[in-house]
């Protein structure tokens, strides 16, 4: 297994892992796996690099890369948002493997906010073939609230708790009951996503929703739930999979979780295996 | 090697059973004590949480004038391997790679060592065979069966908020511990670590850094151990901070500046 550091971006400032793929194809996309929030590019628990080696191994040059400001990677100058900035590096990271390593095809890959941030990516760069998004984004829905008060309301000391919360509140003790708010990230308007979906599956994308057990409390918790969200998407040469693991944490921290996630991986991946 | 605008390079480096990844860190030229440090990062989770703390340290130690080499593990991070098929001699001989990477990569032959948590240990049991010239244990792990506890108790909590994580098995060929995999015999590896079990290691400066209350082990460690306390108490043990990563950048100028005082 070959691995070398890649620096790259305005003054070199931008640093990834690269995984050499064990046997090369040609045509077959790069993937790139993007910071799960403020951790490192060895991903949450580490568990980028044994994926990073395990798509190596078959054929997919793999780069575990660091946004600006992230891990080894210097802050961008120029101001902007989050958004903006990782857009930038994003534009650079796949210039700079087009150049050095002659890929033109690309899977973004992103956990949380790595996950908002291929979407912005993968509509924006149609060298962006495919995109992984693990929790990205989601809206509570009818059927959310159904099913999350549905089965609370099912269960006998849930009542009691809300028969206590409301008795406080009757008498002016303590806060009213919070929502439960959703992870704390600003998501774009539920129609630009759906929109933008569709304008990706016009084009081909590949995409693939897996959303974990852990969103449950903050704004999914059925793989229906997708199609409430954004309702049916045109027919094109693109795909859409979703996916709920609902025993899995939202770092996969699990071994069990991990290796569930792996093998869903290498079969999604098959499509883009003989281009 | 490249080398961006902070003078860090980022390479990998060859250890006794693969490749390791390594940050150098070189000294600013203007205050360079030709002294160098090597950053032993902690152990499982812990490793991810304190990477940003760590890369601080390193960048602050290098602008006070010292070559830093920070490291990751054999089966950890970037660096080849699994980490269930870690050992503790394993990491052991990846502390004293570094040691020589950065004297290699720095040309400075004075090279002390910094252990984190239970880069500590390894840092100290590493330091029995082949004792650098400094040695600075960092909020050490005392003993490493309290760490196999600890991280037992932890992974137990965890269940109380996501009953769906992994149970607690000791005794399993591997146990799922907080996101990674430990092997029996590299738990039984760990478990075997103590700061106090002789013989202590022939390090002229022996540093012990961290809160207040660990103050009374450094006699344990030897009439010569200093004592820095730090100000900043991390819990450790808090399950729902296990993923958590710590960002204090007081503490790493604490622990930078203490590093440039001791190697001048």
């Amino acid at each position: 297994m070959s691995e070398e550091v890649m620096r790259f971006g305005p003054s070199d400032g931008l640093l990834g892992v690269w995984t050499t793929p064990e046997q090369p194809v040609a045509g077959q996309p790069a993937i790139i796996l993007l910071n799960a929030g403020l951790i490192h590019h060895v991903g949450p628990s580490g568990w980028y690099v044994p994926l990073a080696r395990r798509l190596a191994r078959q054929g997919f040059g793999c780069l575990r890369l660091d946004v600006s400001g992230v891990g080894e990677s210097l802050p961008r100058d120029g101001g902007g948002t989050e958004v903006d900035r990782a857009l930038l590096d994003l534009a650079d990271t796949l210039n700079a493997l087009q150049t050095r390593k002659g890929v033109s095809r690309f899977v973004v890959l992103g956990l949380c906010s790595g996950a908002f941030f291929a979407h912005e990516a993968a509509v924006r760069d149609p060298r962006i073939a495919g995109a992984v998004f693990l929790d990205g984004y989601g809206y509570r829905t009818a059927g959310y609230y159904l099913r999350h008060y549905g089965a609370r309301l099912l269960r006998p000391s849930a009542w009691g708790r809300f028969a206590a919360r409301l008795l406080r509140r009757l008498r002016g003790v303590g806060p009213p009951p919070a929502p439960e708010e959703p992870l704390a990230i600003a998501f774009p308007p539920r129609r630009q996503v759906r929109d933008d979906l569709r304008q990706l599956v016009e084009r081909g994308a590949q995409l693939y929703f897996i959303y974990t057990g852990t969103l449950a409390h903050h704004y999914f918790n059925h793989q229906r739930q997708f199609a409430e969200m954004f309702g049916a998407l045109p027919a094109g040469p693109g795909a859409v999979a979703v996916e709920y693991l609902v025993e899995a944490d939202h770092l996969f921290s699990a071994q069990r979780d991990r290796q569930c996630l792996f093998t869903r991986l290498d079969r999604w991946l098959e499509r883009f295996r003989h281009p | 090697m490249l080398r961006p605008p902070d003078g860090c390079r980022a390479a990998f480096f060859t250890g006794e059973r693969g490749s390791l990844f390594g940050v150098y860190h070189p000294a600013a030229p203007a205050r360079d004590r030709e002294d160098g440090v090597v950053i032993v990062p902690p152990l499982g989770h812990e490793y991810v949480r304190t990477h940003w703390l760590m890369r601080e340290v390193a960048m602050r130690a290098a602008a006070a004038g010292l070559h830093v080499l920070r490291f990751d593990l054999s089966g950890a991070g970037d660096s080849a391997g699994q980490f269930e098929q870690t050992t503790v001699e394993g990491w052991c001989d990846d502390v004293r790679a570094a040691v020589q990477e950065l004297k290699d990569q720095s040309g400075v032959s004075r090279v002390g060592v910094l252990g984190l948590r239970g880069g500590a240990l390894l840092a100290f049991e590493a330091a029995r065979q082949e004792a650098p010239q400094r040695l600075w244990l960092w909020d050490p792990v005392q003993r490493g069966a309290d760490l196999v506890v600890q991280l037992r108790r932890m992974q137990s909590e965890r269940r109380r908020d996501w009953p769906f994580a992994p149970a607690v098995t000791p005794g399993a060929p591997v146990e799922d511990l907080l996101g990674y995999p430990w092997p029996a015999a590299l738990l039984a590896g760990v478990e075997a670590l103590d700061l106090r079990r002789p013989p202590l290691p022939r390090t002229r400066h022996l540093h012990l850094l961290g809160p207040a209350a660990l103050a009374p082990l450094a006699a344990d460690l030897g009439a010569t151990t200093r004592f820095h306390a730090l100000t900043a108490v991390i819990a450790w043990d808090v399950v729902e901070r296990f993923d958590e990563p710590l960002l204090l950048g007081p503490l790493a100028n604490q622990v930078a500046a203490v590093l440039a005082e001791e190697a001048s």
